[in-house]
């Protein structure tokens, strides 16, 4: 993934080898599901090498779910996008989910993991506080929309931050925002849904409905900051 | 003659710290009132502490308003002042942070000292701006991560946020 991950773990103590798990974890999906690296078994399934059913159990699962993901975003999530396998626009959310499992599992309670500014929460930072994540403006690389509040859920930010030309026109004449922000209970899903919106543009994301636990938190056109309803989003002023 | 040379080294840094055009104190205001508080904290012949840079100085308040350096006595809190957070040691060194309050409000933040290896500096220079604009318009330290940003500085917010504790924000 070549992804800088920052484990933020709040309990007063913790088992370091629950941490060391999780860390030999996230280096074994980045050596299987790799596509810069032409061992790993994606690449391998990638130049027909190998097929699918012979591959690891957990590439098969990853793989069968971008193929719902797939079907449910209307294509606009699609691992085979540009004819060629590669499925890191859910890969990453999913890993850093399990990362996030094995901590859970060897009873750690209030921790953040951050891949790359994708992030999940688990319990609270302190006693009477939330987990609270700025959001990425996606005009602006230096500024925030505003803030989320993380409740054992988890918020995926996909994009490009370039200087200069922020917001990208589409053939159409639609825009396609620099970025797209998914706040909900798994990080995987938000993070292909995020990729998703990002590559079709929020003009045309009827499809988003069916996944009603996921809030989007993005920018028209217009420049107006768009949101999901129940995005728990509190928006800055600067940002208006 | 070791122990003076490591001194004089402290004093450069401090001095380097203070006058670096980067912390552009606000404006009408003379930046030697924050040097003269500074400097009896480490000229007194006291031993540097063992994790070094001049952390005996970190708890400075400093007034920045046009008042001569004489009214500390004052109780009075000037209309504009700044607050030096705590220096907060990360994996890869040490985060800084001073907070500008004008009427009651932070309205700037200047980072007096960041890790300063080749990959660190790109990494800030990505994520601080972005932590900086945040805590201002929410006027809060809050922000425990930033969606979008590949880096997340615990170190940068930790300072903010004796700051602002400090400061009674």
């Amino acid at each position: 993934m070549g992804t800088a991950v920052l484990l933020d773990i709040r309990d007063r103590q913790f088992p370091q080898d629950a941490v060391d798990e999780a860390v030999s974890m996230l280096h074994w999906v980045d050596a299987t599901f790799s596509v810069f690296r032409p061992d790993s078994e994606i690449s391998r399934i990638a130049r027909g090498e190998m097929s699918v059913t012979d591959a690891d159990l957990k590439v098969q699962v990853v793989l069968s779910t971008c193929e719902t993901l797939r079907h449910d975003t209307a294509q606009a999530f699609d691992h085979y996008h540009a004819g060629d396998l590669d499925p890191s626009g859910y890969v990453k959310g999913w890993a850093v989910e399990q990362a996030a499992r094995i901590l859970t599992g060897s009873g750690i309670d209030s921790f953040l993991v951050s891949a790359g500014g994708d992030i999940v929460s688990r319990g609270v930072p302190s006693d009477g506080e939330v987990w609270k994540v700025g959001i990425r403006d996606p005009r602006d690389a230096n500024a925030t929309l505003g803030t989320v509040n993380l409740v054992d859920n988890a918020v995926a930010t996909s994009g490009l931050y370039e200087r200069g030309d922020h917001i990208r026109r589409t053939r159409a004449g639609g825009m396609v925002p620099a970025s797209v922000s998914i706040v909900g209970p798994d990080l995987g899903i938000a993070d292909a849904l995020a990729t998703a919106v990002f590559a079709s543009g929020v003009e045309d994301i009827g499809w988003l409905s069916t996944f009603p636990e996921y809030d989007l938190i993005t920018v028209t056109s217009g420049h107006r900051i768009l949101r999901s309803r129940t995005a728990p989003f509190t928006s800055t002023a600067s940002a208006i | 003659m070791k122990r003076t040379l490591s001194l004089l080294g402290l004093l450069v840094l401090g001095a380097m710290l203070l006058f670096n055009p980067n912390t552009g104190l606000v404006a009408g205001v003379a930046p030697t009132t924050v040097v003269a508080e500074a400097m009896p904290s480490t000229t007194t012949g006291e031993p540097p502490p063992a994790d070094a840079s001049g952390t005996e100085s970190m708890q400075l308040t400093t007034s920045t308003t046009t008042e001569p350096p004489s009214s500390t006595s004052s109780i009075a809190v000037p209309a504009t002042y700044s607050v030096l957070g705590d220096g907060i040691p990360s994996e890869f060194g040490i985060f800084q942070v001073e907070v500008v309050i004008e009427s009651g409000e932070m309205v700037d933040i200047i980072t007096i000292s960041e890790p300063g290896d080749r990959k660190s500096r790109r990494i800030n220079d990505e994520v601080i701006p972005l932590y900086e604009e945040a805590a201002i318009s929410t006027q809060s330290a809050d922000i425990d991560a930033i969606s979008g940003a590949t880096v997340t500085w615990g170190a940068y917010t930790a300072s903010l946020r004796s700051a602002m504790d400090d400061a009674g924000l």
